[in-house]
């Protein structure tokens, strides 16, 4: 990833990775990346002015997906999808406590990716699947 | 002669699937019904994205863009 301070045209390189998020001044990015050998997702916070670098732990549990990241007031807050099972849920969490907003639960099953938030935070929209005919195996005989 | 065969489901896929939008506010959660699709297979993916101003969104499904205003 790369910053360009559009007034100068200078560019500076960040991190390896992908953007999550920009900070609403432009002075931090969120950079997502799943470096081998173990491709274990990392977070980091980087300045875009001295690509500076602190690594964010985003506390997910194993069936939980970040899909979203906004910084409001400050905060960097991750939206995610949860699963376990039974029911899934979509989640705001504030990255600097762990604190968790359970916002929809539901037996449906969430896409983590199809979801959005509006631009102002306040409203959410997000699709679910559920399967009503599941495939037929072929004919089973019973004696 | 007695058919005596019967049908198991397989695991995992998914013949018919029911798709649907919701949208509903963050601070007071209440789920409106934005679309409801019905797909053949489990390979399809919704998509959807709010206008800049939160009074619309956008979604794709079955290979179409939809707009619709937010209730």
């Amino acid at each position: 990833m790369y910053a360009i301070d559009l007034s100068t045209n200078t560019v500076r390189f960040l991190r390896l990775g992908s953007l999550a998020a920009l900070s609403g001044d432009g002075s931090s990015a969120l950079i997502r990346s799943y470096p081998p050998p173990s491709f274990v997702e990392e977070a980091y916070v980087v300045s875009t002015t001295t690509s500076m670098s602190r690594r964010v732990n985003l506390g997910l549990e194993p069936t939980e997906h970040a899909w979203h990241f906004k910084w409001e007031a400050g905060e960097l807050k991750a939206y995610t999808v949860y699963h376990d099972g039974l029911v899934s849920e979509i989640r705001v969490r504030t990255v600097s406590n762990g604190n968790i907003s359970v916002i929809v639960r539901t037996n449906e099953f969430m896409w983590f990716d199809a979801a959005s938030v509006s631009n102002d935070g306040t409203q959410i929209a997000w699709w679910t699947t559920e399967c009503l005919s599941q495939p037929q195996e072929a004919a089973t005989f019973r004696k | 002669m007695v058919d005596n065969r019967v049908f198991v489901p397989a695991a995992g896929g998914c013949n018919v699937q029911e798709m649907n939008l919701y949208a509903s506010g963050i601070v007071s959660p209440m789920a409106t019904t934005i679309a409801r699709a019905y797909t053949r297979n489990s390979l399809y993916t919704g998509r959807a994205a709010f206008s800049h101003d939160g009074k619309k969104v956008a979604f794709v499904v079955k290979s179409g863009l939809h707009v619709k205003d937010i209730p």
